[in-house]
C-alpha cells in the first residue's frame, strides 16, 4: 500500500504513546496517517468477539479501504461521568445514580482514569481526569439536586476536556431530563462531537413508556450516540441502572480497533465512515465519520 | 316642549323601574353571592380558612364555583349598577375576590394540580374584568403582569400565553404584558418537545415573539429588554443586520450589566453564524469581563475555540471557568432562559395581596 507522504491531522487515532502518570499534561493535536476505527459488535447486547480483519469492512467516503488490523484492544480508559443532578434526579434517584457510577469505577483498571462532571443548569467540573477512584467516589458524594437542566453544555465540557493520548475517550452520560438551560445548540454540539473521537455513552433514568414518544432530548442524544458510535441505555428501574453501568462497560472493554490508511478520498475535510461485518444478525456500532485537516 | 320633556322623564324613569330585578332573581343572586363575599371578606380580613374552603371541592364545590363565575359574568355588565347589586360590591371587593382565586390558583399549581388552577385563573380574570376607574384598571394591569410572570415561573407556558392574552384584550398596549407575552412565545418555540404539543411551530412562536416585541418597543420605545429580545428573536429568524442593530446599542452603552452581558453572547452568536470569528471573540470576551463569574460567555469562547481547533485554548478556559462554580449569581443566560427568580417575583404579588386586606 502507498503510504501518504504528507501526515493528516486526523481527529481519530493518536499514535502517540500514552504516559499513564495523572499528573500528564494534556496533549492536544496528533498528525497521522493511519486512521483508528473504534468498533462495537454486538449480538443484541452480547458483545461477539473473535473477529479479524477480514470479517470487516470499512468505507471512506464510500471508497472501500485496506484494513491494516482488527483486534478487540483494552485501551486504557479516559471516563468522563456527565451526570444530571438537576431537581428532578432528587432523593432515591441520585443515590441509585451514585451506587451505579462506584460500581463502574469498581470496574476499572490499571491505567484507566475517570473524570466528573455535573449538571443542573449550572455545569460543574467534579473532578478533572484521574487515576484516583476515590476522588471520583468523594466528588461524586458532592452534588445537591436542583435546578434546571444544561444537558447539551454538559456534554460539551465532556468532548472539550478530552485528551489526545492514547486512552480510549468515553462520555458516559446519565440524564432523566429534557434540556432546558444550554447555550449551545445541538448543531453545536454535533459538530462539537464530530470533531472529536469520544464515544459517547448514554444511560437515560426515564425510560418512554408503552406508546409514549420518545421526547426531542432523547432522539438527539441517540443521534449523537450513533455519530460518536457509542450506545444509548435505557434504566427501567433502579436495578437496571447499576446492570446499564456495567453492561457499558463491558461494551467498551470488548470493542475492536480497525486501522487503516485512507486511500482515494481527499486529504481534509469530512470522512463519512461505513462500517460492516459480513455476518448475519449482528450489530456494529462505529462513528459515522471524522475530520481531517491539512496540516 | 314640556310635553317631551315630561315623556322623556317618564321614560327614563320606567327604565330604570325596569332594570330592577325580580324578587326571585333577586334571591338567587343573593343566596348564591351572599357566602362567597362573606368568604371575601374574611379573607381581606387575613383570616386563612378562605383560602383552605374556596380550595376544598367539598366544602366549595367546583360547580358552585361554576355558577358564581357565570353569574358574576352575567352581571358584569351592570356591576357597579346598585339597582341590581345582591351585595355590597365594591371594587375593592372585587380585587380582594381575585387576590382569593389569585392565592387558590398558585397554590393548587404547588400541589401539582391540573384542572383547578384554571378554574380560579377564570374566576381570578372575570373579577379583575370588572374593575373600572383609573386605580382600579392600574391594578388590574399591574395584575396580569404578576400572575403571567408566576405562571411562566411555574412552568406553565401554555396557560402563561392565554392569561397574557386575557391581559392584552383589557390593555392592548401595556409595553410589559407585551413584552412578557413575546417572551412566552420566545420560550415555547426554543424547546422543540413543546413546540411538538402545540397548534403553531417554532417559525410560527418566533413570529409572534418578534410581533409582540415590536409593539411592546411602539408602545414605550426606551424598553431595552423588549430591544434585547428582538434582536435575539431576529437572529434566530435569520435576519441578521437588524438584530445586530437592536443588539449592538444595549451591548455598548446600556446601563445595566446584565442586558450588556446578554447583547455581547447575543452578538457572538451572529458573527460566529457570519464566519466573523475575531468580532464573536472581542464579543464573549466582552461578555466575560463584564460578569467574570458566569457561564454561558465561557462556554460559548471555549466552543469557539474548540470550532476553530484551538483545542488547548478551548481546554484551558472551559477548566478554568467550570472550577468558578458553584455560583451564589445567576447567570443572566439562565434568567433570560427561566425569568426572573421566584424571591423576585414575590414582592409585587404579595404587594397587590397587601392592597386589598382590611
Amino acid at each position: 500500500m502507498k503510504r501518504r507522504a504528507v501526515a493528516l491531522l486526523v481527529a481519530i487515532g493518536p499514535a502517540v504513546a500514552a504516559t499513564p502518570a495523572s499528573t500528564q499534561q494534556p496533549t492536544f493535536t496528533t498528525r497521522v496517517d493511519l486512521v483508528r476505527v473504534d468498533v462495537s459488535v454486538t449480538r443484541g447486547r452480547q458483545p461477539v468477539g473473535g473477529l479479524r480483519a477480514a470479517d470487516f469492512e470499512v468505507f471512506d467516503n464510500g471508497v472501500r479501504q485496506q484494513i491494516e488490523s482488527a483486534s478487540i484492544e483494552r485501551l486504557p480508559l479516559n471516563v468522563f461521568f456527565v451526570i444530571d443532578v438537576s431537581q428532578s434526579v432528587a432523593g432515591a434517584k441520585l443515590d441509585e445514580l451514585r451506587e451505579a457510577a462506584e460500581t463502574f469505577l469498581d470496574g476499572l483498571e490499571g491505567d484507566d482514569r475517570a473524570g466528573l462532571i455535573t449538571f443542573s443548569h449550572e455545569v460543574l467540573l467534579g473532578s478533572d481526569l484521574t487515576p484516583s477512584r476515590s476522588s471520583i467516589a468523594e466528588a461524586l458524594q458532592q452534588p445537591v439536586a436542583s435546578g434546571g437542566t444544561s444537558l447539551r453544555d454538559a456534554i460539551y465540557a465532556g468532548l472539550a476536556l478530552r485528551r489526545a493520548d492514547a486512552h480510549r475517550e468515553v462520555l458516559l452520560v446519565c440524564t432523566d431530563g429534557l434540556d432546558t438551560a444550554s447555550w449551545l445548540t445541538e448543531a453545536q454540539l454535533q459538530a462539537a462531537a464530530s470533531r472529536g473521537n469520544s464515544l459517547l455513552y448514554v444511560v437515560g433514568l426515564a425510560p418512554p413508556g408503552p406508546g409514549q414518544k420518545r421526547s426531542g432530548s432523547e432522539s438527539f442524544l441517540a443521534k449523537l450516540a450513533d455519530l460518536s458510535g457509542g450506545r444509548v441505555w435505557h434504566a427501567e428501574s433502579s436495578d437496571w441502572l447499576k446492570r446499564a453501568f456495567l453492561e457499558v462497560l463491558a461494551d467498551i472493554r470488548t470493542r475492536y480497533m480497525l486501522t487503516y490508511y485512507p486511500t482515494n478520498v481527499p486529504l481534509d475535510g469530512w470522512h463519512a465512515l461505513t462500517v460492516r461485518v459480513a455476518r448475519q444478525g449482528l450489530i456494529v456500532k462505529a462513528r459515522e465519520g471524522y475530520y481531517a485537516e491539512k496540516p | 316642549m314640556i310635553l317631551i320633556a315630561v315623556t322623556l322623564v317618564a321614560t327614563a324613569s320606567a327604565q330604570r323601574r325596569d332594570r330592577r330585578l325580580p324578587a326571585a332573581e333577586l334571591f338567587r343572586r343573593e343566596a348564591l353571592l351572599r357566602p362567597y363575599f362573606e368568604l371575601v371578606r374574611a379573607y381581606r380580613h387575613r383570616d386563612p380558612s378562605p383560602l383552605e374552603t374556596i380550595r376544598n371541592a367539598s366544602l366549595w364545590p367546583q360547580d358552585r364555583l361554576q355558577k358564581t363565575h357565570d353569574l358574576l359574568r352575567e352581571i358584569q355588565p351592570n356591576i357597579y349598577d346598585k339597582a341590581i347589586q345582591p351585595v355590597d360590591w365594591k371594587p375593592i371587593v372585587l380585587r380582594a375576590a381575585a387576590m382569593l382565586h389569585t392565592d387558590a390558583m398558585f397554590g393548587s399549581l404547588d400541589e401539582g394540580l391540573s384542572i383547578t388552577p384554571g378554574i380560579h385563573r377564570a374566576m381570578a380574570v372575570a373579577l379583575v374584568k370588572l374593575l373600572e376607574g383609573p386605580a382600579d384598571r392600574r391594578f388590574a394591569a399591574r395584575w396580569f403582569v404578576v400572575t403571567t410572570t408566576i405562571l411562566r415561573w411555574h412552568n406553565r407556558p401554555f396557560e402563561a400565553i392565554a392569561h397574557a392574552t386575557d391581559g392584552l384584550g383589557q390593555f392592548p398596549n401595556a409595553a410589559d404584558l407585551l413584552l412578557l407575552a413575546g417572551t412566552l412565545h420566545e420560550d415555547i418555540a426554543r424547546h422543540d418537545f413543546v413546540v411538538a404539543a402545540a397548534p403553531m411551530s417554532g417559525a410560527e412562536r418566533l413570529n409572534e415573539a418578534e410581533r409582540h416585541f415590536r409593539r411592546s418597543l411602539a408602545a414605550d420605545a426606551a424598553q431595552e429588554e423588549a430591544q434585547l429580545h428582538l434582536g435575539r428573536v431576529l437572529h434566530l429568524r435569520g435576519q441578521r443586520a437588524e438584530a445586530m442593530e437592536r443588539l449592538t446599542p444595549i451591548a455598548e452603552r446600556s446601563g445595566k450589566a446584565v442586558l450588556r452581558y446578554l447583547a455581547y453572547l447575543f452578538l457572538g452568536a451572529i458573527y460566529e453564524d457570519e464566519a466573523g470569528w475575531t468580532e464573536a471573540e472581542r464579543c464573549y470576551r466582552a461578555a466575560i469581563e463584564l460578569q467574570p463569574r458566569e457561564q454561558s460567555a465561557d462556554v460559548a469562547l471555549s466552543a469557539l475555540f474548540d470550532r476553530l481547533g484551538r483545542r488547548r485554548d478551548s481546554y484551558d478556559h472551559l477548566v478554568g471557568a467550570l472550577k468558578n462554580g458553584p455560583r451564589l449569581s445567576s447567570d443572566p443566560w439562565w434568567t433570560y432562559v427561566f425569568g426572573p427568580p421566584q424571591e423576585m417575583l414575590l414582592p409585587g404579588f404579595l404587594s397587590l395581596r397587601e392592597e386589598v386586606m382590611e
